[in-house]
């Protein structure tokens, strides 16, 4: 056996020996936040950083992309966070605002005394619900476990049973620091019966590198509608890893769109459990990664029990000498008759060198049920670039007036004004910063 | 204002226009007759500017200017207006997000202050109005969901919008029942003007008995085969094209 064992010897990657050593010299002053730090560690210490041999994170080698791990953050200057809030980023929305710094809620940024009747709001750090879920679908997720070792804190939500909240609650995730650090954080949301509010999460973080691995956990019950909006804007040096959990009672509603723009390399993941029967999800996503991006979205929907419907959409544009990615999986279980599923991604490639990969799956173990998926990849339709162009629409211009046509389907069927006009915003801030946009060329 | 030399153009290798002249002076409207696959269609898609067409011999000079030389948006802005046979659905475009940025862009491109909101919008409805465009199909994405007729109509309010000084309507009455073919080609009449050229391409004649042109030219094989007044167009309706197909083979 120690024979063998010698001969198994990992070898670890810079980064995994440095996230190994960070985890030593700071669990021991990681505050309680409900997660079972010790056994996520240990699974990190079994697995390392997933790669290309890791089905779930095959597009996604961060063994390869993961040079080094930074050191934990520290708290953040408080004025530097503030710096990089954008007061106007949600424009007329006008929000309420709760703000985590470096995976520690700041309670001098956040509206406390401006919440609206029937939410509540703690330091994730002693919150009786701060884990949050752990969806079979999740576990065992490398993403998920090193958020779990590491979480420094965030923030708990609560919308009272019954309660709908009008103004949206908008949640700002940031990481600021005099030197390249990451950063861990977590919110964990609960919706009781039937309340139902509008949620901004969006993700922000200094010009310099950093590396940030947030969580959501979003627990809906019985007859609760959730909308979620959530916008990855980190800044251009940045690696982000995300990940999602909801679990829908029966007749919940929980609307997603994710918007993931920023970061150098991002791993966006979303995993839905369909918990009670007749509820809705309805998935959607724009993923715009330009330059030498890496942008790997994935979405695992659980219907668990019969007669719930999800839809998916995801919409990708991918510029430059970038990466697109889209792993979408369906699971059917056994009982869960008259699923309705319908699932679609569309990419947009334009540039000769831009890639994009496709991953959608289906696994059914029911037999009455409505499952489909569709995929399409290709370039901008010359036919419609040359009829604006002859109306005298500078090519340009034109380009960008059928990306965001393009675009558009993932966010009307989101059915909000206002929301459309603030991602409109960040669509064309997008599409306008991009060096050049030929096609084929 | 339009002066077509000695025009060849090949397609994938395929030569469809075989040494086109063709002169055309402010004020005129020239009807272009032939029968299918004379290259009626590829003289529009060359004078609008579309790529994929290669210009082998000769040239096209607009206002004393090489418009081949020209990109088809700068054409656009010179004055050079296509109506396309077949107007393309654009989902995800607003009508008027879309007529607005056009006519903006090209008063911009010609140093022209841009129209505002409510000016644009004063001028839309004047012209929409005339042409039986509804506000319910301005407030649709671009053709989509229009029928035959509204897509036609639409092509002819862009027309008249952006007052371009060459109109070139390519088979416009494709697909037009009698009482679009009227309401399209009074729109089409409205604006004549003296300022203003306009090349009229159709298989039948039926088109120009509501557009009457000064000039009838009977395209075949790539060459213009025959020119004449109005009356050519009549004869053309009651002999058929059999003459310039046979002579042509």
């Amino acid at each position: 056996m120690s024979l063998m064992s010698a001969d198994l010897s990992v070898v670890r990657t810079d980064a995994e020996a440095q996230i190994l050593e960070h985890y030593k010299t700071s669990a021991v002053s990681l505050p309680s936040v409900g997660s079972n730090r010790a056994d996520a560690i240990a699974r990190f210490e079994a697995t390392g950083l997933p790669h290309r041999r890791i089905e779930s994170w095959k597009y996604t080698d961060l063994r390869k992309r993961m040079n080094a791990a930074f050191v934990p953050a520290g708290e953040a200057d408080v004025d530097k966070a503030r710096g990089l809030l954008g007061e106007d980023a949600l424009g007329a929305l006008n929000p309420v605002r709760l703000v985590i710094a470096n995976g520690r809620f700041v309670a001098d940024l956040s509206d406390l005394s401006d919440l609206p009747a029937g939410v509540t709001v703690a330091d994730l750090v002693g919150a009786p619900n701060a884990e949050g879920l752990s969806l079979d679908v999740a576990s065992g997720d490398i993403g998920l476990d090193l958020n779990l070792a590491f979480r420094t804190g965030g923030l708990s939500l609560t919308l009272t049973e019954g309660v709908t909240v009008e103004r949206p609650i908008e949640i700002v995730s940031l990481v600021t620091a005099d030197q390249p650090v990451s950063s861990t954080s977590h919110i964990s949301i609960s919706a009781e019966a039937g309340a139902s509010a509008l949620i901004f999460e969006r993700y922000v973080g200094m010009d310099d590198a950093y590396q940030t691995n947030v969580s959501a956990s979003y627990a809906i019950a019985d007859g609760a509608e959730v909308a979620v909006v959530r916008m990855q804007t980190e800044s251009a040096s940045a690696l982000h890893i995300g990940s999602t959990q909801a679990e829908l009672g029966a007749d919940a509603k929980f609307n997603h769109l994710s918007v993931l723009v920023g970061s150098e390399t991002a791993r966006d993941q979303t995993f839905i459990r369909f918990s009670g029967e007749h509820a809705h999800a309805g998935l959607r996503g724009i993923n715009l990664s330009g330059q030498s991006q890496h942008i790997d979205k994935t979405l695992v929907v659980d219907h668990a029990v019969p007669n719930c419907d999800s839809r998916e959409l995801y919409k990708t544009v991918v510029s430059g000498d970038a990466a697109g990615i889209f792993q979408g999986k369906i699971v059917v279980r056994q009982h869960a008759q008259k699923t309705d599923a319908e699932m679609m991604s569309q990419a947009l490639l334009l540039s000769e060198n831009a890639e994009f990969s496709n991953k959608p799956e289906l696994e059914i173990y029911a037999d009455d049920v409505i499952c489909a998926h569709g995929a399409t990849c290709g370039e901008l339709d010359e036919d419609l670039l040359f009829y604006l162009l002859s109306r005298g629409i500078p090519r340009r211009e034109a380009e960008v007036m059928l990306v965001q046509a393009f675009l558009a389907e993932a966010v009307e069927e989101f059915d909000n004004r206002a929301v459309a006009d603030a991602l409109g915003g960040l669509v064309e801030q997008w599409l306008s910063q991009r060096e050049s946009m030929q096609i084929g060329g | 204002m339009l002066e077509i030399k000695n025009l060849h153009v090949e397609v994938d290798g395929n030569q469809i226009l075989r040494g086109i002249d063709l002169t055309i002076n402010a004020g005129e409207v020239h009807a272009i007759m032939g029968p299918n696959g004379s290259g009626k269609s590829t003289l529009s898609y060359v004078l609008a500017g579309k790529e994929d067409y290669e210009i082998t011999e000769g040239q096209i000079l607009f206002n004393g200017e090489d418009l081949l030389e020209m990109g088809a948006d700068e054409r656009a802005a010179a004055g050079v207006f296509l109506a396309f046979q077949y107007p393309i659905e654009i989902p995800g475009v607003a009508t008027m997000t879309f007529l607005k940025t056009a006519i903006n862009a090209q008063r911009k491109a010609r140093g022209q202050d841009e129209l505002t909101t409510p000016e644009f919008m004063k001028l839309v409805k004047e012209k929409s109005a005339e042409l039986n465009v509804t506000s319910d199909m301005l407030k649709r994405p671009l053709n989509v969901g229009f029928s035959g007729g509204e897509k036609k109509r639409n092509e002819i309010l862009q027309m008249a919008l952006l007052e371009p000084s060459l109109c070139v309507l390519d088979e416009t009455d494709s697909g037009l029942d009698i009482d679009a073919l009227r309401i399209v080609s009074e729109g089409v009449n409205t604006l004549r003007s003296p300022e203003r050229a306009m090349v009229v391409i159709t298989h039948y004649q039926r088109l120009l008995d509501h557009i009457v042109p000064d000039f009838v030219h009977v395209l075949s094989k790539g060459r213009i085969a025959k020119s004449g007044g109005k009356d050519l167009a009549l004869e053309l309706e009651a002999k058929g094209y059999a003459d310039y197909v046979d002579n042509a083979a």
